[in-house]
């Protein structure tokens, strides 16, 4: 069956298809995560694995992609990740994952009971019908005995979606090509299945009210969901940081939902599953705390420390005029026209940042900066070149002692927009330099 | 007097009669010929004779309609004494009675002699314009046909003429070939001996300027090289600098929870060695 339909859709090497699909430069290491980030609705699975994982607890990621849930890691957990390609167990330990392994997931390379918890996230809608119960079997045989297995799996609805069998050969080959989903059942036969195996079993349809933007315009796209069309068209025509807002909001109203219980109806569309030998705990928030998402671990120099200089990359607080960190590489930040970040040192004496810009008419019109310190202006060059360019600044003495507290502002005269017309990969921020390396002297 | 009149009419009515069928036997066999009625075929309107002799006929109507169409007949009676009187008598009474449509007999009988007479006179005016085309288009066929003949004369010299042109030509133009074959082999052996010649004469120089052209692509090449190794060169700087900050977050890290560790070790040493005593 798993080689009929992936042959039939024409999905020769599985491995090379997911490393396609899901393999990406995204920086998604728990060191770089910021706190206002558990709203976005690309995050809100995330945090409902984090929220139902105990901190400290040992982990395992199946079919781990690039890493979505390295920031389990902010728990202090010990985080494992399977997957079928070598390139995405690759990418998990580059975004922070402990031990990352390519395995299928019918035989898992661990020992019985090595975990506290075992997670998938859209993993099981792309595991064949005959294997969905060796995969279950394997989740069993590496959980502990209280362990607790929780999954977010893709869901359809038999009544609006043909089955694979009615599916001509075109209709199947363009189905799976999409995210390569030959395994999707309905909520409750998910539910029935996971109680073959364990004896408490808890699951709710989720999705059926908050979507990404991306997620609406896809499903009504690729799945032929019946999303109103002017509200699709609407989301399409949405720029970046639109788009960002509206995620947000979408999260907000997810993790809402899940804070007050609210029970969805089916909507074919995705289910998340808890299931335990022991009896299980709330569905949301069984280990809630979020405090780690608001400190990150910050090497600051203090009196006790010999370091000279520390790194403001992930210990800095970056505000609204920053993207998310890229790989470009190395991992940087991309800022808009004007960012700043806040910092707390007990010294100051000079910075030290790498920067550059993709800006295409660099060389015909330099691209103007100035930095400021706590709102005194620092420094101003122009950038005439591609290529990286290491600036260090010193601090006079008088800026320097502002308490320890300080906020560096960098403005940019100009910025452009890398791809605002492509239709496959649009890519609209307003993008001026990429900054990595900041280091602020003591 | 009315005897007399009565008989002219009738003689007249005869001779006309006598004509019509005459000349309607040759009209009705000619058209039996060619399987058509009389009245369709085209030979019997085509002949200038038919419609003069239509229009002879209308000639002679006219004069019958014309000379009688105001007159009436006389009031006659074949009997004899008291009884003719009487019978004349009553005769009158009669014509008075019928006055009024004696009079409109008269003007019917003058409204269709004018009416034909026009339509005479119209049909000769066409027979006289018919007559006129006829003779004009046949002056024009006539014309015509000496000029197509003229011309026709005339495209046979001509024709003659390019033929005697057309052999001129082919062998001029087999004379023009040869010696374009000659002069072309000439010239070809000529080109090769120059081209040998230049070859060898810009040998030496091609070399020169070849070897100055790669070199200078070496050197572009050079560069564009050097500045791509500066540049990764510079993103492998910035690479490591990178896992250098982070290598030194780790290690402060590791070296705080060592810290943390050692004064947990040393509280609990100190607690221990507390409950011992």
């Amino acid at each position: 069956m798993k080689d009929d339909l992936y042959q039939r859709a024409g999905v020769e090497d599985l491995a090379e298809f997911y490393r396609t699909k899901f393999v990406s430069d995204e920086v998604l290491d728990a060191r770089y995560f910021r706190a206002l980030d558990r709203f976005d609705m690309r995050f809100a699975r995330t945090i409902w694995v984090y929220d139902n994982v105990r901190a400290g607890s040992v982990v395992l990621d199946l079919g781990c992609g690039a890493g979505m849930l390295a920031l389990l890691k902010r728990k202090g957990v010990v985080l494992a990740g399977v997957d079928l390609s070598p390139e995405c167990a690759l990418a998990s330990r580059r975004n922070g994952y402990d031990v990352g392994l390519a395995a299928e997931l019918t035989r898992l390379p661990f020992k019985d009971a090595s975990f506290d918890y075992v997670v998938s996230l859209d993993v099981l809608g792309h595991v064949p019908f005959e294997e969905k119960d060796a995969v279950l079997r394997e989740v069993r045989r590496v959980l502990r005995p209280a362990g607790v297995t929780l999954h977010g799996i893709e869901c359809t609805d038999r009544r609006a979606q043909k089955s694979y069998e009615e599916m001509t050969a075109e209709e199947l080959r363009r189905f799976v090509s999409v995210d390569g989903h030959v395994g999707l059942e309905e909520e409750q036969e998910h539910a029935e299945r996971f109680r073959r195996f364990f004896q408490c079993v808890a699951w709710e349809p989720r999705y059926a009210l908050c979507l990404s933007s991306e997620e609406f315009v896809k499903q009504r796209d690729e799945y032929g969901l019946p999303f109103e069309t002017d509200f699709v068209e609407y989301l399409r025509g949405l720029s970046h940081s639109e788009r960002r807002a509206f995620d947000m909001a979408m999260g907000y109203v997810f993790g809402k939902i899940s804070d007050l219980h609210v029970r969805l109806p089916k909507s074919g569309l995705y289910v998340l599953v808890k299931a335990s030998d022991a009896p299980l705990g709330p569905f949301y928030n069984e280990h809630r705390d979020r405090s780690a998402l608001f400190t990150n671990e910050t090497t600051e120099a203090s009196s006790e420390d010999t370091t000279r200089a520390f790194c403001l990359d992930r210990a800095a607080e970056f505000d609204e005029g920053w993207y998310e960190p890229n790989v470009l590489p190395p991992v940087a930040r991309w800022m808009k026209g004007r960012g700043r970040l806040r910092f707390h040192s007990s010294a100051l004496s000079a910075l030290r940042l790498d920067l550059t810009t993709h800006m295409p008419d660099l060389q015909t019109s330099p691209l103007g900066l100035e930095l400021s310190l706590n709102g005194q202006r620092l420094s101003a060059l122009s950038l005439f070149r591609h290529g990286w360019l290491e600036l260090i600044i010193e601090v006079p003495d008088e800026m320097a002692n502002a308490g320890g507290d300080y906020e560096l502002e960098i403005r940019a005269d100009r910025t452009w927009q890398p791809r605002p017309e492509d239709t496959e990969n649009r890519d609209d921020r307003e993008l001026s330099i990429s900054v990595c390396n900041i280091e602020a002297f003591v | 007097m009315a005897e007399l009149e009565v008989e002219n009419t009738l003689r007249e009515i005869r001779e006309r009669v006598l004509a019509d069928a005459g000349r309607r036997a040759p009209t009705v066999a000619a058209a039996s010929v060619r399987g058509m009625p009389p009245g369709l075929a085209p030979g019997a309107d085509e002949s200038a004779g038919g419609a003069g002799e239509a229009l002879a006929r209308m000639d002679a109507n006219l004069s019958t309609t014309g000379r009688a169409w105001s007159r009436l007949p006389p009031l006659l009676s074949y009997r004899r004494g008291r009884a003719a009187r009487l019978e004349l008598w009553l005769k009158r009474q009669v014509k008075r009675a019928t006055h009024w449509f004696t009079w409109e007999q008269v003007n019917f009988n003058s409204a269709a002699h004018h009416a034909l007479g026009d339509a005479r006179s119209a049909l000769a005016a066409h027979e006289h314009a018919l007559e006129r085309l006829q003779s004009e288009l046949a002056a024009s066929l006539v014309a015509s046909l000496r000029d197509l003949r003229a011309e026709a004369e005339e495209d046979r010299s001509r024709v003659s003429e390019l033929h005697a042109r057309l052999a001129r030509a082919e062998a001029h133009f087999d004379a023009g070939a040869a010696q374009l074959r000659e002069t072309l082999a000439a010239g070809i052996e000529r080109l090769v001996e120059e081209q040998r010649a230049l070859a060898a004469a810009l040998r030496e120089g091609l070399r020169e300027e070849q070897r100055a052209q790669i070199h200078a692509r070496a050197a572009e090449l050079r560069s564009e090289m050097h500045d791509r190794v500066d540049g990764l060169l510079e993103e492998q700087r910035v690479c490591f600098k990178q896992l250098s900050l982070e290598t030194g977050e780790a290690a402060v890290m590791h070296d705080r929870a060592r810290r943390q560790i050692e004064a947990r070790l040393e509280e609990l040493e100190k607690k221990a060695v507390t409950s011992e005593k």
